[in-house]
């Protein structure tokens, strides 16, 4: 059973955008995270998830609007907040030389809050090899490392860019399982696409579709609104739709209105 | 890497202790110029290396989102390349100094203000490039590109300013100019540095690289602030006060030849010796005068100056105008006769020679009349301010100086000398018997008045001269017999600045037409 998320945001964002010369990756966005929540930030490839996060965590400027993390705007984080923030990416890019072990002492005086033993008892359970170099772990074993390094120091905010890409079912299964064993001191914001995975551990919903927020809520709330999309839409009524009903339900309409409003 | 690098300044300054000074040892002589590209590529990678170890352009990299502090990770960066550059660079220079019987103090001062150069000055510089870019390979695609844009103003600026293009290249006063390259570099690296690290732009932080490139050569001192400030630089020790020119009693020739042929001529020599960027300024200055130059070969006469005395052309600027007034002519140069005035402090009567030189169509046009030229003169005076005797074969270890060795090398005595200090900019010697009988006296001057400039390569500052002693050709006969050489010493005069100062020559009458021709 998952604990009851508080109200106070933890990320807010307003009007927030961002172009690149004519495109607009992100539009107008308004998303607001609660504390202690999962939160799915949902859409297809190119929806503009990662140039969200990227602008959350200072890495990219927006054009226009603004974020908050952990109660300080994006543009000014600097390492007090990050020392609070966990990150996992999918093309993030590791000091390939260096070995497993060597990585961790690296991080360690990094992060006053670093726990050895929450380490020690990760790696165990995630059985990463100390002594292989970065460069050459798999794929699946460098997301678990990475993660290792996230989780190490309790992070008040743990962010997740597309983590379960290119993982077999067992590594998502391994990855899943460790950061849902520390969800309930942090909150989440995972990127995805994977609907049916994302489906089994998220208590809030984020659906991006080309820099646009279709929806966003509870996981309850989102239910209720599928209802009416499901309704909007003349679609078959279903007792329990999955995610990727309605999001699906949710482009359609969402592309309706698009192509209406070409029309006129 | 670093033990590479390490390992390459060690072999360099190896070969360096072992070339010899007099006697040429080949082997390690021939090792130096590819040890020191060697040395100057391994900095430069190992620079660029630890920068982009954490690469700044991009959005994927780890270290951006990690608590660390911008500032400190960039003077961890620069105190790493502190460390494994410059730290055995200076062991290994202040060994090889000391080795070299060098004093502690100087060669202590010399090889901080050394390793301080270098890494002020290349490391720090080829670390905000590296910053601009994510591996070795845009690296060197960017510095291409930096050649290629300095280049490009370099001809833009020769071709759109003439001569003038650098007002103090070749003077004395270069050091200045190249003080303000240097501090501009530095400037420049620091500001893309914190452009990069602060607020991570790389496209600006490359366009301000590229703008920098042509700034080197677009932002040039003005002759007359250098002089200006030169001059204030050097304390005037009032010398010169008494010192004036005046037209001497012979008459003017001159001399008419084809500018494409004079061009050639000069060009050859200025590549003979080296000096690639002046040849093409040259060649390029005298391609735009259409037809013949007239060299205009004028008697000066200089008075009070002491035998011990010099007096250097730093720029001689002429004005031709006509009887009314009007502007005829103007020219910032005198052409290849400019330099040292009065050359030889023996001569009595100071008398020299001045050529200059007006176009072709200037001539044509002026010639019937009669002109009015003025000769505006920025000057400096040098006087002897020590002087040492070294053994015919032998050699000496003086403060002031360095270490001096002595040679016979067939027909000349090989005088070379290795200081610690900056080498002094004009210097004479001869060789002198026991009886005071002497050999001419060579002069070498080389205006640089800079006060203090750290070697960029090597911490030891060469020169020297060579003496004749004998012409194979049996033309000339000089006073000392080889068999003498045992007994004989050189006499080596070192020269220093006294004033900077200006004065205007002019010759109120001048019709070109009746000088009489003067061919060459």
């Amino acid at each position: 059973m998952m604990p009851t998320p508080q109200i106070v945001p933890i990320i807010e964002t307003r009007n927030l955008s961002k172009t690149y010369g004519r495109f607009a990756a992100v539009h107008e966005l308004n998303i607001s995270v609660p504390n202690g929540s999962v939160f799915a930030l949902m859409g297809a490839n190119g929806a503009g998830k990662t140039t969200v996060i990227k602008i959350l965590l200072n890495i990219i400027s927006p054009t226009r609007g603004t974020a908050t993390v952990l109660g300080a705007e994006s543009c000014a984080i600097g390492p007090a907040i990050l020392a609070k923030i966990g990150y996992v990416a999918e093309n993030q890019v590791l000091p390939l030389r260096m070995r497993v072990n060597d990585f961790f002492e690296y991080l360690r005086p990094c992060y006053a809050d670093w726990d050895r033993s929450l380490e020690e008892e990760i790696r165990g359970q995630l059985a990463l090899p100390p002594n292989r170099k970065i460069g050459e772990l798999s794929h699946g074993m460098r997301m678990k490392m990475a993660l290792a390094c996230a989780l190490s120091f309790r992070p008040k905010l743990l962010v997740l860019d597309e983590p379960l890409s290119g993982l077999d079912p067992l590594a998502r299964d391994e990855l899943i399982g460790g950061f849902m064993h520390q969800a309930s001191e942090t909150t989440i914001l995972i990127s995805s696409h994977e609907l049916d995975e994302v489906e089994r551990f998220a208590t809030h919903v984020g659906f991006l579709h080309e820099g646009r927020l279709l929806f966003q809520g509870s996981v309850g709330a989102l239910a209720e609104h599928a209802r009416s999309v499901f309704e909007t839409e003349g679609l078959q009524k279903v007792e329990r739709p999955s995610l990727r009903d309605i999001f699906v339900a949710m482009l359609r309409a969402a592309r309706k209105i698009a192509k209406e409003s070409t029309l006129q | 890497m670093v033990a590479l690098v390490v390992a390459i300044q060690l072999g360099y300054e190896c070969a360096a202790l072992n070339s010899g000074l007099l006697e040429q040892k080949t082997g390690a002589e021939a090792l130096l110029r590819p040890l020191m590209l060697a040395w100057f590529i391994g900095i430069a990678a190992l620079s660029a290396a630890v920068v982009q170890q954490d690469a700044v352009p991009g959005v994927d990299q780890d270290w951006l989102i990690r608590p660390l502090n911008r500032t400190d990770l960039l003077l961890a960066k620069l105190i790493f390349l502190a460390l494994t550059i410059s730290g055995p660079m200076f062991i290994l220079n202040l060994a090889h100094a000391l080795a070299m019987g060098m004093p502690f103090a100087s060669s202590l001062a010399a090889v901080l203000s050394k390793e301080l150069f270098i890494f002020t000055c290349f490391i720090i510089p080829v670390a905000a490039l590296a910053s601009t870019t994510r591996n070795l390979t845009e690296l060197i695609i960017l510095g291409a590109a930096l050649v290629v844009i300095f280049a490009v103003s370099l001809s833009l600026s020769a071709f759109l300013a003439g001569p003038e293009w650098c007002p103090t290249c070749h003077t004395g006063m270069s050091w200045l100019q190249h003080l303000l390259q240097h501090v501009g570099t530095l400037l420049g690296a620091i500001v893309i540095l914190c452009t990069q690290y602060y607020w991570r732009r790389s496209a600006v932080a490359r366009g301000l690289a590229m703008l920098g490139a042509a700034s080197l050569v677009f932002m040039q001192i003005p002759w007359s602030a250098a002089f200006a400030i030169e001059r204030w630089l050097s304390e005037p020790s009032g010398d010169a006060s008494a010192i004036a020119l005046e037209l001497g009693e012979e008459a003017p020739s001159l001399n008419t030849t084809s500018a494409g042929s004079l061009a050639a001529r000069q060009t050859t020599q200025l590549l003979l010796r080296g000096n690639v960027d002046q040849a093409f300024e040259n060649l390029h200055r005298r391609a735009r005068r259409e037809d013949m130059v007239v060299m205009i070969d004028l008697p000066v006469h200089t008075m009070g100056m002491s035998a011990a005395e010099m007096l250097l052309v730093d720029r001689l600027h002429i004005q031709l105008s006509s009887e009314d007034g009007r502007l005829l002519y103007r020219g910032p140069d005198a052409g290849p006769s400019a330099g040292l005035l009065a050359a030889d402090p023996a001569d009595a009567t100071g008398s020299a020679h001045q050529t200059i030189e007006i176009p072709g169509d200037v001539y044509r046009k002026a010639s019937a009349t009669p002109t009015r030229l003025q000769m505006d003169y920025w000057l400096t005076l040098v006087k002897v301010r020590a002087e040492h005797k070294i053994a015919a074969l032998g050699e000496l270890r003086s403060p002031d100086i360095g270490l001096c060795v002595t040679g016979r090398d067939g027909n000349i005595i090989a005088l070379h000398c290795n200081s610690i200090k900056q080498a002094p900019f004009c210097y004479s010697a001869a060789l002198y018997a026991s009886d005071g009988r002497h050999n001419p006296e060579i002069f070498k001057c080389d205006p640089d008045y800079r006060r203090h400039w750290p070697p960029f390569i090597d911490v030891f500052n060469f020169f020297g001269l060579e003496l004749p002693l004998r012409d194979p050709y049996g033309v000339a006969h000089y006073a000392i017999d080889p068999s003498e050489l045992g007994t004989s010493y050189v006499l080596l005069k070192i020269y220093g600045e006294r004033d900077h100062f200006k004065r205007t020559l002019t010759v109120a009458e001048l019709q070109l037409e009746r000088l009489r021709e003067n061919p060459r």
